[in-house]
């Protein structure tokens, strides 16, 4: 069974071609020219490296306070506990589950681990419940796969709210999935990478620089979704 | 102070005096380089102040819990139902104190309300609403960021007062420094500094950042502040 996708991914107004070119001139790439984002002036660093980096670092800042969500259900089996995530999943944010019977209701899961499981709960593989209470998305789990516990025993539908995978940038100007004002975190974030790798460009003063402001952001990003609580432990909202 | 017009022209003017290359288009410093440079100042500004805010209406549809937010909002901050405005609650503190809260609806009856009371900030793209409104059609009035104004030509206008230019310049200086590296990107932290002491007293939120904090040195004495314990010894002290 396949999970439905309730939203589309949004999409901002920054793209990988314009981030492109302002890494070109960040890093002194452009010569005397206009940057044009498809070449650069010397082979310290290339345009694929700044993809390959701006891809990481786009799923690493929307993992590190998951800015924009999607929704999907999916119906259960009765006794089944194991089922899979959807493929662009990188991070869960909320689980529900609603029996099929008529005026049941929807109920958020409680995040748990196998550990947890099995010295709470050591019945939670051979037995069933009405409402399961937790799910499982423990280490020892294969990629991509969750745990119901305990499996339900009747049917019923999974709710999942999770932050998905963004499209891969290829320079053509595609937009972002964050938005616009996290363009800083994306665009320091790569170049806190590309200076921190070992070759000619290697600059630690300015890639711990970089780090920082990516931090800033993911500090407030974090602020403008849970508040100022968000700061108080300076937790993720993950 | 009033707000005025600015445009990119004279924007980007403004910087090459604060960058010191006498208006030349052709120096260090590109045009292009530059409206990028402002660009992302302005969105790093909102990101910190949330200082440009607009409104958005969206209609109730039957029964529907959760809503996109607009494309030109980047956070909401306030919501009203046809007029009447909603408290904010946490997905948390909605899923743990109200368990089963998105299948109830204004007809649910009991101790639910009979109209929404409740928004819910799930992301930036999504809120939701409790309880439902079960016939829809009515008005849910957003509040919010707006994502930041784009200056796509010379002649296209942002609205800023004249007090956070000077905070803007400074932060513009800075990026256009981090180039250069070494000493002058060094010296030029002074300027971010400048910038971020303004930002902090437009969002008061902002001051606790572990990261604002850090950058500004506002930590500084409390770590050299000896600790209170008396040193670890065994047995009664």
């Amino acid at each position: 069974m396949a999970w439905t996708i309730l939203d589309t991914k949004p999409t901002g107004n920054v793209t990988d071609l314009e981030l492109l070119k302002r890494m070109t001139y960040a890093l002194l790439e452009n010569g005397d020219n206009d940057a044009t984002g498809t070449t650069l002036m010397t082979q310290q660093f290339s345009i694929q490296e700044m993809l390959d980096n701006a891809n990481l670092i786009q799923q690493r800042f929307l993992r590190d306070c998951a800015p924009v969500i999607l929704r999907a259900t999916q119906g259960s089996t009765p006794g089944q506990n194991r089922y899979s995530l959807p493929p662009d999943h990188i991070h869960t944010r909320r689980m529900t589950w609603q029996a099929q019977v008529a005026g049941s209701k929807a109920k958020s899961l409680i995040s748990t681990d196998s550990y947890q499981l099995d010295r709470g709960t050591s019945d939670w593989e051979q037995n069933t419940s009405a409402q399961p209470r937790y799910f499982n998305e423990g280490s020892n789990l294969p990629t991509l796969e969750f745990d119901l516990a305990k499996a339900p025993a009747q049917a019923g539908t999974m709710g999942l709210t999770y932050v998905p995978q963004p499209p891969t940038l290829t320079g053509a100007g595609m937009a972002l999935m964050v938005p616009d004002e996290a363009e800083s975190a994306i665009l320091y974030g790569v170049m806190g990478e590309l200076l921190s790798s070992e070759g000619e460009g290697y600059d630690p003063e300015r890639a711990d620089y970089c780090e920082k402001r990516y931090s800033l952001c993911v500090e407030m990003v974090n602020a403008l979704i849970m508040g100022a609580d968000a700061l108080a432990g300076n937790q993720s909202n993950g | 102070m009033a707000y005025t017009q600015v445009n990119r022209l004279a924007f980007r003017a403004l910087v090459r005096n604060q960058l010191g290359s006498g208006g030349l288009s052709s120096s260090f410093w590109r045009d292009d380089e530059l409206n990028k440079i402002i660009q992302e100042s302005l969105r790093f500004y909102n990101l910190l102040t949330g200082y440009w805010k607009t409104r958005a209406v969206l209609n109730t549809t039957a029964a529907t819990v959760w809503y996109t937010t607009p494309g030109t909002i980047t956070s909401g901050m306030r919501v009203s139902f046809n007029g009447f405005p909603m408290r904010s609650a946490s997905m948390y503190s909605m899923d743990f104190g109200r368990s089963g809260w998105e299948s109830e609806t204004t007809i649910s009856g009991g101790d639910v309300p009979t109209r929404p009371k409740y928004f819910v900030i799930g992301a930036l793209n999504k809120i939701a609403i409790w309880p439902a409104d079960s016939p829809g059609g009515n008005s849910l009035v957003l509040d919010g960021i707006a994502v930041t104004p784009i200056l796509t030509t010379d002649n296209s206008f942002i609205d800023i007062g004249q007090e956070d230019m000077n905070g803007l310049l400074d932060l513009c200086q800075h990026i256009a420094a981090f180039k250069e590296g070494g000493k002058e990107f060094q010296a030029s932290m002074a300027s971010l500094k400048q910038f971020l002491e303004g930002a902090g007293e437009r969002n008061a939120i902002l001051k606790r950042c572990a990261t604002y904090r850090r950058w500004l040195g506002l930590d500084v004495g409390r770590h050299k502040r000896p600790l209170k314990i008396a040193a670890e010894a065994v047995g009664a002290r």
